[in-house]
């Protein structure tokens, strides 16, 4: 009896159930004005045509603030249209008209289209021309990186060179005392850094670099894992130094030098470059030859002024020695960085990061000259205690000193450009900078997600870049991008990539017009039914 | 037993009724529900085109449990299978293991095209596994002239439809994604398969065998 109710109950819902309709859900076939239109004058309506007939649930249309404009709330429909009138013309600018509707099938959908009235929507040639917003916020964060990698090499140099050098008794304490007050300059420097590059992050105003949103974007960037590493190595530098001759720590100097040089590897585009490996090296080998010439300068010009001249010459042949191998080392080093930057010659005259890297070669082939006369002329004329020896070779140093600060403001003005390795060289020759950058992780997949220029008055590019556990590049089958601005209800804003080499897929998105914390989601198909999403909030400025 | 035979069947119904009224606007299977441990002849719909293209191929994952899969050919598309290993061996019919099983039909290079407002099916036959309740997905996909309309989405945790909370936990998953897999619910079946495994109150329940009254009338 239970058996013929529960079929009596399952053949009746099957009745009812029989043939599910093939409804679509609802696709925009186009729009009023079309998507990426430059308007000469403000249209009268915005018109969304659907290949069926949709329920609205709003269509709105904002400005570049995320303000509403047009007549919020009055919209009709017209059989598969779905339309809102503009009484009031629009004053010059870009928008984006954005609707959420119902389906036949009650699924609802969203979708948003860029239009311009009046202007021009900015293009990728434009980016490229501007080379990304600035503020006023990039002075303040060169001065103090000029300070920063000056006063850190200046302090792990002078570590260097107590630990590697007989340094005369009469010349050490002035030398403790130089490091010293390097290490504390260079702790500063790391702090004022996430500041200021906060707040040129944000392009904010003077006053951006107290507000909690500069410094959390600098925490959120590599600067941070820079400061860690760096602000700890620079204190037990501090220390190691306060202690004075009598107390010298050979342990306590490597190691503070070792960190603070250590803090430059988890930054930048040349420590970050594959094969990280060696190119991680490479810029630590670099780093720590440099740091033993400059701190170097200030010893061996003391000891020429204060010493005798035959100790000085001691000093000087014993140096010598040294720089022979440090010179070499830093040359290499230095082109291998180069050659994995700027991927072939061609590039040195061509680029701006070619141009500034030629400029630092030139200083530093003059400063070799420099350093050949004191190896071949003046340190010889020490050891046989010529008079004028010390003096001339004070005078020398000092036109070391001033390459040496000449290359490091090369070396701080290739930072704030891209080297032609990250450049991906798209149909407008866009750089790939990032604006933005995240690595979100789903199961054993990462996603490095990069956004330029994160900004409103461009086009967005995007790559994401697939890895699996092991670092391999991994070749999605199929990956879209859905943004969404949740505080401006703006949904539906997606696009398919297109794969540029295995694993690095690329977009470019006209609609990210207003700026706030934009949602995006990643759908990835590892193959054709595993599906990853990835998640990130991306700050458009 | 009564309890649990109800709960199931308006469970079963209920389900068939909210995805009826809410319409197969992504693919589909024709058999929303089928009778556990029977080799079932199933359709997967494409409810429509690629959204304004050309679908020019389509291909359905078979989830575990599910073997012996054949496709129904069909002279407007190229048919083809992807096999797997299924390790360890299941036991099939006859005594012998299964340890090979299809694991995706792919249906590609079609005769004419399937437009963009019109629906599509794609046949295949396959023993589902003897478990009532359980509900298979089918991950689809369908590959467009530009792109891909994939409706492969699966909810977190497995469904079962003896669940008292079975339906409203569907309607939810249904509703929290425009792209979900297509799927069968399985239903304990009155009778077995086939006529050797019946019993003689399956025969008359079935009314294959006359009674002895009727004979003697005749």
């Amino acid at each position: 009896m239970i058996r013929i109710l529960s079929t009596l109950v399952i053949a009746l819902t099957l009745s009812l159930s029989f043939g599910g309709a093939a409804w679509s859900h609802a696709v925009l076939l186009s729009s009023t004005p079309a998507a990426e239109a430059s308007l000469d004058v403000s249209p009268k309506e915005i018109i969304f045509n659907f290949n069926e007939n949709v329920g609205p649930i709003f269509i709105k249309v904002l400005d570049r603030t995320g303000k509403e404009v047009g007549n919020p709330g009055e919209w009709q429909t017209d059989g598969n249209d779905v339309l809102m009138s503009l009484n009031d013309e629009l004053p010059n600018g870009t928008y984006i008209a954005t609707y959420r509707v119902i389906s036949a099938d009650t699924h609802p959908v969203g979708g948003s289209v860029v239009f311009a009235v009046g202007e021009p929507i900015a293009s990728m040639d434009d980016v490229a021309a501007a080379g990304g917003e600035t503020s006023g916020w990039v002075i303040p964060v060169v001065i103090n990186r000029f300070f920063q990698y000056g006063a850190m090499l200046l302090a792990a140099g002078s570590a260097l060179f107590i630990v590697g050098m007989s340094v005369p008794a009469s010349v050490q304490p002035s030398v403790y005392k130089i490091g010293r007050t390097a290490a504390i300059v260079a702790a500063v420097t790391y702090v004022l850094a996430l500041g200021f590059g906060g707040a040129e992050m944000m392009l904010g105003g003077v006053g951006a670099i107290f507000s909690a949103d500069a410094w959390s974007q600098a925490l959120g960037s590599t600067l941070a894992p820079s400061a860690l590493i760096g602000v700890p190595g620079l204190l037990i530098l501090i220390f190691a130094f306060g202690k004075g001759p009598e107390g010298k720590s050979t342990a306590m100097l490597l190691a503070g030098s070792a960190i603070a040089v250590a803090s430059f590897l988890v930054t930048g585009h040349a420590a970050t470059a594959p094969p990280v490996w060696l190119l991680a090296t490479m810029v630590a080998v670099h780093l720590f030859c440099a740091a033993f010439w400059i701190g170097a300068l200030y010893p061996l010009a003391k000891t020429a002024q204060v010493a005798d001249v035959k100790e000085a010459g001691a000093v000087m042949t014993q140096f010598s020695k040294r720089a022979v191998w440090t010179v070499a080392a830093l040359y290499v080093s230095g082109a291998v960085i180069a050659w994995n930057q700027v991927e072939g010659p061609a590039n040195m005259l061509s680029t701006d990061y070619g141009l500034r890297l030629t400029a630092k070669l030139a200083v530093f082939f003059m400063l070799l000259g420099l350093a050949a006369v004191n190896k071949m002329v003046l340190t010889p004329a020490l050891e046989k205690a010529d008079g004028a020896a010390p003096a001339k070779l004070r005078r020398m140093i000092k036109f070391e000193y001033a390459a040496m600060v000449l290359i490091i403001g090369a070396a701080v003005s290739l930072t704030m450009v891209t080297p032609p390795r990250a450049t991906m060289d798209m149909e407008g020759g866009m750089a790939m900078g990032g604006g933005f950058q995240a690595t979100v992780v789903k199961g054993k997949y990462t996603a490095d997600v990069s956004v330029d220029p994160a900004g409103t008055t461009a086009s967005n590019m995007v790559m994401i870049e697939f890895k699996d556990d092991a670092g391999n590049p991994v070749e999605m089958v199929d990956v879209t991008i859905s943004w969404s601005l949740p505080t401006a209800g703006l949904e539906g804003i997606e696009g398919r990539g297109e794969m540029v080499m295995p694993g690095m897929y690329h977009f470019t998105f006209d609609q990210l017009i207003i700026p706030g914390e934009w949602d995006a989601r990643i759908d990835a198909f590892v193959d054709d039914f595993d599906k990853q999403i990835f998640r990130t909030t991306v700050p458009i400025k | 037993m009564f309890k649990s035979a109800l709960l199931t069947t308006v469970a079963l119904g209920a389900a068939a009724l909210m995805t009826a009224t809410a319409a197969s606007a992504h693919n589909y299977m024709t058999e929303l529900r089928a009778p556990a441990g029977y080799m079932t002849d199933l359709e997967a719909r494409a409810a429509h085109g690629c959204l304004a293209e050309d679908i020019k191929e389509v291909r359905i994952k078979i989830p575990e449990g599910v073997y012996r899969v054949t496709p129904i050919n069909t002279r407007e598309w190229e048919v083809e299978v992807e096999m797997r290993e299924v390790k360890p061996p299941v036991p099939g019919d006859g005594g012998r293991p299964i340890t090979r099983t299809v694991d995706t039909i792919i249906w590609k290079n079609p005769t004419a095209v399937t437009p963009y407002n019109r629906a599509e099916g794609f046949k295949f036959r396959a023993k589902l596994p003897n478990e009532p309740g359980k509900v298979i997905f089918w991950q689809m996909v369908n590959i467009c002239a530009e792109g891909r309309d994939p409706y492969t989405d699966l909810p977190e945790t497995a469904f079962d439809a003896k669940d008292p909370n079975f339906g409203k936990k569907f309607e939810e998953f249904m509703g929290s994604t425009a792209h979900p897999a297509p799927y069968t619910v399985l239903y304990k079946p009155a009778m077995p398969q086939y006529p050797w495994e019946w019993s003689q109150d399956d025969i008359e329940l079935s009314g294959t065998a006359p009674t002895e009254q009727t004979a003697e009338a005749k």
